[in-house]
Order: structure tokens, then sequence, then C-alpha cells
């Protein structure tokens, strides 16, 4: 927390402080003595100003410079502060000697400033080891052989040292006219001791091939990379790379060039069918069968393999034989990329059909290659190669007359195996008119289209509406029905309890009617108990309901026992009244 | 009396209505088969002035109602003739009409290769989504529509007596196509009432920055690149390309796949 503040006190000091102090320059290497392969790192110091323009650094004429960027420094020492800004550089030696390099000039404010002079000398590569101290990151590139022949392969090899975290790490491989480069497999990462110190190596392998005869230099391959630096913050969790605030310095690195001798191929001893194959290679063929009937297909197959320019091996040419028929397959080619060199076979494939009995001869097949170890050329034969055809037998006529289309035997038998090609296009043109009357009847289709179509989209929306309307009055028409059916309810039950000579069951029917006509019941009649229930439910006071209870009741026991009652009317007159004050008090 | 006199009357205008209809359609397929020996015996520019007869006949007065055919005919006409940019404008127009036919297909890929304007049309959204409408033709989603319309009201009417439950899934399915059908029937519709594609007729055209032969030279393009119109003042056009360059034309040098009169 302290630390936090006060480097924010510091930073707030210096940033905003406008004014300068004195002012110096002070130009550096990290070295006084390097070899051609080394990259010297060179500071330029500006104390005492906050800002100023890029320096220009005097001397630099036999280097290659990349800028390595700017960093401030801070420091404050018993109580007394400065400041000033680090301009990092690269330097890529171009060739070996003594050089002043400065002094750096720079201009603050309309005064310039220079800075001292530093003096670098630079050695041999190999003069290095002598004297020199490998740093703790350094390239280095190997070659297998420094003279080849065209078209010959080397190894080259570069080789990263390093003892110091490195990350974002690229290659850029020098391009060379006249020079075939192959990357070999994934680069590899091993440990090494050199010096008594343990240095992780990554190694990546190419294949060179020249192109053309002379001298071919190959410049430095360069590598970019940001080192990892140490920060003073023990177990803090900035350290952790997961966080990313490791500091980082970009550095670019250069490997040693590399000079190949590069010779012509001898052309007094050059055959005149030469492949231009440089390497090692075998070549083989195989006839299988080697006796077949007339008709039927032999394979013939001839194999080159071996390493050197493999790409480069010609598609071999059978010369044609009066009574063979030759389909050549497409040639495959199959390429390895081994550890320390390209090997690969080409298969070329020939079906051979006889057209008449007897025996062939399928001609011998050459193939002049140059072996760059030995320094001759160097012929591969393949063949002469003999094929007896022998007359189909009687029974095999006969069994490919009688056997059906469909069976694969006869299918083989019947029909030699022919090469697939891809079906080439030759030509290209449009595609001619449409001369069918059909063209046209489209037009008599359209006539009533419109209509029809208003009629077969707009219907079914409007029958299904019209549907819709007509239930929606439906159901209408029944509810006024059955409202009306309860209006008259009480209508309904005077009319039929003014007759006089009623007896009991008509009187119990018409007031239990009353209730199914006033409350829309449908089946049965209800019992007294339900009747009281329903009463009270649709809001008819306990004392009309409770006295329609005593009149069903008594009305009930009329009827049960089967005695005559001579208060029929009575309770005829009271169910009337009842029914009138249900009418009333109903909701 | 008077009955049987309308009953007679009716058959009789009915039947010379229908053997006048006979005649015209007779008359059409001889000029059509007219135009078709022409074109085979090489004489293109008389077949295609007999296709373009049987266009102006009164029942092809309407853009609808031109079959694909005529119109890919039309366009090999044109291309025998060296003119690419008709040839495209009328392979555009048969492709509204018959846009899944593989003869089609080819001259259409085939005369792309000969355009000199390289011009990169970008599928939208909508295209992506409704990805079938191009391949449909406006008459088969009409048909499809009109089938999935009346099952979809057959549904909704039987739902207002019968709600069972495979009877609500049957509904929520025909909803459904219901919208997709009628979405594509109107994107398709769209598509070719409101098409402002025009195709370059001419071999080249400068493409000036307004509608004055005195204005900037924008750009060229070349016969037979589809671009879309905006708007028209005297007699130029302005133009957009599917990058968004703009730039007046020549009126005569653009014609549009689908005319007014559509």
């Amino acid at each position: 927390m302290k630390r936090s503040i006060f480097l924010t006190l510091v930073l707030y000091l210096f940033f905003f402080s406008n004014g300068y102090g004195a002012i110096s320059l002070k130009l550096t290497l990290d070295k006084p003595v390097a070899a051609l392969t080394d990259t010297i790192i060179m500071k330029v110091r500006i104390d005492g100003a906050a800002k100023g323009a890029l320096p220009n650094i005097q001397g630099l004429d036999s280097f290659d410079v990349s800028n390595g960027g700017t960093s401030t420094v801070f420091k404050m020492i018993n109580g007394q502060s400065s400041y000033g800004i680090d301009y990092t550089y690269y330097l890529y030696p171009l060739k070996k000697g003594k050089f002043r390099i400065g002094p750096a000039v720079v201009n603050i404010d309309g005064k310039t400033y220079k800075s001292n002079k530093v003096t670098l000398v630079l050695t041999d590569d190999k003069e290095k080891g002598a004297h020199l101290e490998r740093g703790p990151l350094f390239m280095e590139a190997f070659i297998s052989k420094q003279d080849l022949y065209v078209n010959q392969q080397a190894l080259y090899t570069l080789k990263l040292y390093r003892r110091v975290r490195i990350a974002d790490l690229s290659l850029d491989m020098p391009e060379v006219g006249g020079l075939i480069i192959e990357q070999m497999a994934e680069p590899k990462r091993y440990s090494v001791t050199l010096d008594s110190k343990k240095y992780e190596v990554i190694e990546i392998k190419y294949i060179l091939m020249p192109a053309r005869a002379g001298s071919l230099s190959i410049p430095p391959a360069k590598m970019n990379m940001v080192v990892q630096q140490q920060q003073n913050w023990p177990n803090s969790f900035f350290q952790d790379p997961f966080f990313g605030f490791n500091a980082g310095k970009p550095v670019s690195l250069q490997s040693n060039s590399i000079q190949l001798d590069v010779k012509a191929l001898p052309e007094v001893s050059k055959p005149d069918n030469f492949s231009g194959l440089v390497g090692a290679f075998d070549m083989n063929c195989e006839l299988e069968p080697r006796e077949i009937s007339v008709n039927d297909s032999a394979t013939y197959t001839i194999k080159v393999a071996g390493s050197g320019n493999i790409r480069q091996i010609p598609d071999l040419k059978i010369k044609a034989v009066d009574g063979l028929k030759m389909y050549q397959d497409k040639p495959v080619l199959d390429i390895k990329k081994e550890d320390e060199r390209i090997t690969g076979i080409k298969t070329m494939k020939w079906a051979i059909v006889p057209e008449r009995s007897g025996k062939f001869q399928i001609p011998e097949l050459s193939l002049w290659f140059f072996d760059p170890e030995q320094k001759i050329f160097k012929e591969l034969k393949a063949g002469p190669t003999s094929i007896i055809s022998t007359a189909r037998s009687q029974k095999e006529k006969s069994e490919l007359k009688v056997l059906p289309e469909g069976n694969n035997q006869t299918a083989i038998i019947a029909r030699p195996k022919k090469n697939k090609k891809e079906v080439v296009q030759v030509g290209k043109d449009i595609f001619p008119i449409h001369t069918s009357e059909s063209s046209i009847k489209g037009v008599w289709i359209f006539r009533y289209a419109n209509m029809a179509l208003i009629i077969i989209l707009i219907c079914p929306p409007v029958l299904c509406l019209g549907l819709f309307i007509a239930k929606r009055l439906t159901y209408k028409n029944n509810n006024s029905k059955l409202m009306t059916k309860s209006k008259n309810a009480l209508k309904i039950f005077i009319k039929k309890n003014n007759h006089k000579n009623m007896n009991p069951e008509e009187i119990h029917n018409a007031a239990l009617e009353y209730l199914n006509n006033k409350f829309l019941l449908e089946g049965g009649y209800l019992t007294r108990d339900e009747a009281v229930c329903l009463l009270v439910k649709r809001g008819v006071s306990e004392n009309t309901s409770k006295k329609f209870e005593t009149c069903l009741k008594e009305i009930e026991a009329v009827i049960f026992s089967g005695t005559k009652n001579k208060n029929l009317h009575k309770i005829q007159i009271e169910f009337a009244a009842i029914v009138k004050s249900i009418e009333k008090e109903i909701r | 009396m008077k009955q049987f006199f309308f009953f007679v009357f009716l058959i009789l205008f009915s039947t010379s209505s229908v053997l006048a209809g006979e005649d015209v359609r007779r008359s059409l397929e001889q000029n059509f088969f007219q135009a078709n020996r022409l074109y085979f015996e090489g004489q293109y520019l008389e077949s295609l002035n007999a296709y373009k007869a049987v266009l102006e006949e009164p029942q092809f007065k309407s853009f609808c109602r031109i079959g694909g055919d005529l119109f890919y005919n039309m366009g090999n006409c044109h291309y025998r003739l060296g003119n690419l940019g008709y040839a495209i404008l009328y392979y555009e127009r048969a492709k509204i009409f018959m846009p899944r036919d593989a003869d089609l297909k080819f001259n259409l890929e085939y005369l792309q290769d000969k355009i000199k304007d390289e011009i990169a049309y970008k599928a939208g959204i909508i295209d992506s989504v409704f990805f079938w409408v191009k391949a449909l033709t406006l008459n088969e989603l009409i048909i499809i529509f009109s089938i999935i319309n009346f099952l979809f009201f057959f549904i909704v009417s039987l739902r207002f007596f019968y709600k069972t439950e495979s009877i609500y899934y049957f509904f929520i399915f025909l909803l459904t196509s219901w919208l997709v059908s009628s979405v594509s029937l109107g994107i398709k519709s769209f598509r070719i009432y409101c098409d402002q594609r025009v195709v370059i007729v001419n071999r080249e055209v400068e493409a000036l920055a307004g509608p004055d032969k005195k204005d900037t030279l924008l750009f060229k393009l070349h016969e037979g690149a589809i671009v879309s119109f905006e708007r028209s003042e005297s007699d130029f056009s302005l133009i957009r390309l599917p990058d968004g360059r703009r730039g007046w034309l020549a009126s005569s040098s653009v014609k549009f796949i689908v005319p007014d009169n559509s």
C-alpha cells in the first residue's frame, strides 16, 4: 500500500513537473567486443529531460539498426530526484573491424546536446569462442554441406539458445533467389550445457536445394521475441504470467550467414535423357499376374523411391506394343519428411490388356539420375517384362454368355478393367432454347388465375367467419330462450296452481318445476333439502326457504301417507305466496 | 319460352368465345414454333423478332403471364447475336419463373464468366432465413399458401365445434405453416413487384457524379452487370453497386429486370 502511494506520488511529480534540470546525454553499449553474429544493445540516456526528440546517432553505417523502444527513468537518492529517458537500439553488425559510434545528438528547446563516443570491436565468428562470452540468448545456423551440386539436398539448422524466459517468438527466414527452402518437421526443444551453463535449445530444420550453380550466400535468419524480465516483487501475483504484467523487452536476434558453393552437374558424361534427379534413387517393377486370358487385365507397377529432389521424378511412358492395350493410372507421389532428409516413392501403374493370345514383352524403361556422393550419373532400369496371354476356353466363353449381367465375376471377366479418368471439359456453350408447347401454355392457365386466386384465398376465411357468426348467434338465441323461460317461471306456476281440484302430486310437481324453470335446471326434480339449499344460495331469506320446506314436507306427507287432506287448497295458496316472496328476494 | 331462348343464346355465346380462344392459341403456337425454327436455322435476329411478336399478343400484356421459357429463348437469341447484357437481362427475367431450371442456371453461370465487372452480390438476412423463397416461383408459393390457407381455416372452423387435443396440435402446426407461407409469399411478391435491379445493356457505360455529361467520371461499368436503380432525372438514372458506390448512367443503357407493366 505504502509502495503504491509512493509510486503514485513519484509519477505525479514526474509527469507534472514541466521544467528541465541539467540535461546530459550518455551513449552506452552492452559490450565493447562482439562477434558478427551478435546483437549489440545500444542505449542513449538523456538525463534531466522528461521528453525530447529522437537522438541522431553517428557512426552506424556498418550496422543494421532497429529501434528497441523508449523507457523513462526516475531516481531519488538522498532526497534528490533525477529523471531521464532511455532510447534503446539493437545493432546488427554487417562487417568486422573497429568502429567509433557516436556522438548522439539531440535538440531540446532549441539547444543541441551531444553524448560521448564509444568504441566497438567486431570480430569473426570463429574468433568469438576464444575471447567472447556467450550471452543468455543467442542464435546459430548450421549447414550440413557447403559444397553442393545443383538440386542436391543440404540440411540447414537454426538453433536458438536461451537461458531467459521468452515469449512471442517469430522467425524471419531469409529469401535467396535460386534456393528452394523447405521446412522439415516441427521445431525440437531440448537442453544442452555450454560453458558450464544450461541452455534451452529450440531447433528448426530446413532442407535447402540450390536451383542454379554459383556462389550462394544465405543471409542471417532473424528471430524476434520478447524477453521477460524478472521483477523485484517477490511473491507478487503480478509475476504470474497469467496476468500478463511481467515486463517484457523486445529482442531481435540474428544467426550467422552461410556461404554455399553450388556446382553445376558435369556436362561431359550427362546422358541425353537425364531426368534432372539428384540424390539416391532406386526403381523396381512388378507385373501381376504374368499370365492372363485374352481381354483380361494385368497390373504393371513401377516404383521409383529415394531421397533427393523427388518432386522431379518424371512420369514414365511405356512404348506401345502391338496386341497390348495399356491404360495408365494417375501416378501417386508419397513424400516423407524424415529427420534430416526428404524421401519419397512415386508409384506408376498401368492396366495391361492383351487383345490376342501369345507372349508379349513390355519394353524396358530407364531413368537417369545424378549421385552427388559418387559424383556420377547412374541409370535405373525396369524390365523388360514378359506377359503371356492365353485364349479364353470355350467353357469360359459359354459362362460369359449364360451368367447374368449383374454377376460381379462376369462383369470383371467380360469387361477388362479400364483406367478411369476425369471427364475433361473440351468446350463450353449455352444450352439450347426450350421448344415445348408447354412453354406458352401458362398463358391459358393465367386467364382465370386472378379470379380463382381471390376465390381460393378469400373463401376459407369468409366461410370460417360465417360459421363463427352463426355460432355466436345460435348461442345468443339459446341464452335468450332460457332467460325467457326463467322470467316466465312464476307465470307458469301460477297458471298451473290456479286449478282448484289439483291433486297433491300436481301441487308438488308444480312447485319443483317452478324451481327448475326459475334456475334453468335440467333433469329431474330436486329433493326437499336440495331445493332449500338452492334457495338459500340464490339469496332467498331463511324464513321463506323454511316456509317452502314446510309446505313441501306437508304435501309430501299427504302424497306418501295416501291420506286425504282438506288443507290442500290452503297449501296451494301458501305455495303461491311463498313463490311470490322468492321472486322478490331472489338476486 | 323466354327461358329456352336465353339458354340457347348462352350456349352459342360460350361456344363462340371458346372457338375464338382456340384460334388465338393456335396462332400463338404457330408464332412460337416459327421462332424456334428460325433459331435452329441460325436466323437469330428473325427468331428474336418472332418471340417479341409472341410477347406482343394481348395474352402477354402482363409480365406475370409470360412463361419463363419465352424469356429464356430470347436470352439465347441475344447471346447468339452478341448482346451479352440483353442475354443476361432475359435470363434474369426467366429466372423469376423457373428458378430451378438447370439449362437456365448453366447459361447464366456461363454468361457470368464472360462479364467484365466483378461485382460481389451479398445475400441478406431475409434471403438466408427464407432460403426456399429463391428456389420457388410466385405461383408455387401461391399454391402452397392456398392449400395451407384452406387447411388452416378448416381446422379453425372445426375447433368451433370440436375442441380435442389432436385438433389443437393440428391448429398450432397449421398456424405456424400459415404464418411462414404467408411471409414467404409476401417476400416473393415484394421481390418481384418492387424489384429495382437493372442490367447494363451497353458495352461500356460511364458512371458520372451527376446527371450531366459534363460531370466527373466516377467509374465504368460493362454490359451484363446488375445494379440497383435508385431514381432517374432527365435522361440519367442513379444506380448503386452492392458495395455502396453510386453513379449516374444514361437511362438508355440500363433495363429493368422486371418491367414497369408488371
